[in-house]
Formats: C-alpha cells, structure tokens, sequence
C-alpha cells in the first residue's frame, strides 16, 4: 500500500515537470539556424522559427519572434555568428532592443560580415543586459 | 588641566580624522559587456552606435545593387568612406561611427578600403622614399601606383527633439549612402532611425 502511495507520488510529481519543461519559462533563449527552443521568455517572448539564407557570399540569419503575452514587450536580442572551428566572431553585436506588440511576431535579421561564417546563434534576453 | 584638554582634543581630531577616513570609499571599477544595452540618457550613446554600424552593415553587404556591382567587378570594390556630417546639436563622435562601419564592411570581403585620412602621412612617405635620396630607389615604392576608388560612403546624423516638461524625446535620423563615383550614381541608400524617451 505504501509502496503503492510512493509510486503515484512520484508519477504525479514526473508528470508536472515534464509539463512545466514543456513551456519552461527563461530569462534568455538561445536559438540557432532551424533549431527552435521550446522555452518561453519570462515576458512571454518565445522564437517561432529560424533560418539562413545566403545572399551571394554573406550569410543572412533570420528569427521570428512571437510576443505570446497580453502586453505589448520589450525583447533584447544579438546575433553571433561562428566560423568552421566553431570560433566566434562579430562579438560587437550589440544588445538591440525589439518591441513587439501582444499576440504579434516579428523577424529580426542579421547578416554575417564575414565569409567565413557557416552558422550563428541569435540570443534572446527579457532584460536589458 | 590645560594638558588634559590638549589630549581631549587631539583625541577628538584623531576620531574625526580616522570617521571621515572610514566614510571615503575608493570608487569601484569594473569592466562590462560593450554591448550590453546604454540607455543612461537620450544622448547618442554605444548602443545606437552598434546598432546604427549593424543596420548600415547589414543592409549593405545584402543590398542586391551591391551584390550585382560585386559579380560585375569580380572581385572586391575599391570604397573610400567620407567623413559622417553631425547636423545634431550634440557631440557626436561620427569618426567612430565611420571607423565601426568601415571595419565591418572590410571583413565581408565585398569591399577594400581606401583612406583619405591616413594619405598625407602616406605622401609623406613616399616623398620622403622618391625625393630624399636617402632610399635605394631599386627597393622605393613607385609613385602613380595607388588604386583609386570606385565608390564613396558618405553620410548624417540629424535629430528633432520634442519635450512637454516632465518628458522629452529625441529622434535620430543616420542616412548613409553610396555612390558610384563613375557615373555618380547613388547605388546604395540606407536610414537608421531611432527614438529614445526620457521621463
């Protein structure tokens, strides 16, 4: 019987971290070329998608940002571009503040200012950093 | 008694001195991140310097005309950047604003620079290799071999200010552009816009 009471406990308890970890909330997100985290800004902000386009020799990376909140949003976001080893570069990015309206989605895009550039990460931040 | 009063005194000098001590703190010093987000004030501060070099990169090295102008030429475009106009009433540092926008156009590989600022000391110098007598000619570089440019990157900063008394605004306005210096034409147009509050 106790053994039994343990085994609901822990069941239910799986339960609600597997549905809390399905929209876990984040003070950053970090996403990269067609690799979409499933993590929720802590003002509502979530990436809906990513790509990259090549526009003669420059890689342009692309993100669309979905504000899933009932008020209007301030989003900070940089992109960092990396190289084949993996190295990354452009680190002056800066932070770029974002306004999105509740419900609405924009794409913030940026393109590599090197050749070299094979894939980049684009951060996300509820705050000013 | 006189004596002792001395002492109360001294004593008393000494605290102040030793309290006052106690309350001065060194300033404390510490490096952050150069791109983390300025808004201290409606100046024209880091971030919209990063951000204005981002937008104007940007929007450069993915601009179709340039990108065409790019096959055509077969190789990178001999650019020359003129000095960005500051038509606000602030101090804006618009060298720092070419300086950033001439790195990140270099490293993209569509463009090589030439610099009208650094070309005095560069005469200079190549007077000094022709005319001086003081250079093995067979080792001097040549005069007449520079390569001119094709285009010019020139540009403002303008801005309008709006205030009611507890709020005030500042909008900034950076057009920069690039013409052909062949036919001149603009084949390049980009405006930054950006707006900040104060309450």
């Amino acid at each position: 019987m106790k053994l039994k009471k343990i085994i609901i406990a822990v069941t239910l308890t799986a339960g609600l971290v597997l549905a809390f970890a399905g929209c876990a909330t984040s003070p950053t997100i970090q996403a990269g070329p067609n690799q979409v985290p499933n993590q929720v800004l802590t003002n509502g902000i979530k990436v809906t998608s990513t790509n990259m386009t090549r526009i003669g020799s420059i890689l342009n990376g692309i993100a669309t940002v979905t504000n899933l909140s009932s008020a209007t949003q301030t989003v900070y976001y940089k992109f960092v571009w990396y190289d084949a080893n993996g190295t990354a570069y452009n680190d002056q990015n800066p932070w770029t503040p974002l306004q999105i309206q509740a419900g609405f989605s924009q794409t913030v895009s940026q393109a590599a200012t090197t050749p070299n550039a094979i894939s980049f990460n684009v951060m996300l931040s509820a705050k000013a950093n | 008694m006189k004596k002792a009063l001395i002492i109360v005194a001294a004593v008393a000098a000494l605290g102040t001195v030793v309290f006052l001590g106690g309350c001065t703190s060194a300033p404390t010093v510490q490096y952050t991140d150069s791109t983390a987000v300025d808004a201290l004030s409606t100046n024209f501060s880091s971030t919209d310097l990063q951000m204005t070099t981002s937008s104007m990169v940007n929007s450069l090295v993915t601009s179709p005309m340039i990108t065409n102008a790019y096959k055509q030429n077969g190789g990178p475009m001999i650019i020359y950047v003129d000095n960005i106009k500051n038509n606000t009433d602030q101090h804006i540092d618009a060298g720092m604003l070419s300086d950033s926008i001439t790195s990140q156009i270099l490293n993209s590989g569509l463009f090589q620079l030439v610099d009208m600022n650094a070309m005095a000391a560069a005469k200079k110098q190549l007077d000094f290799q022709a005319y001086s007598g003081m250079v093995d000619q067979s080792k001097a570089i040549q005069l007449g071999t520079m390569t001119g440019a094709q285009y010019m990157v020139y540009g403002n900063i303008g801005t309008m200010n709006a205030s009611n008394g507890s709020q005030s605004s500042v909008f900034y306005q950076i057009t920069m552009s690039m013409m052909d210096l062949k036919s001149g034409l603009i084949v390049w147009q980009n405006t930054k816009q950006i707006r900040k509050v104060s309450n």
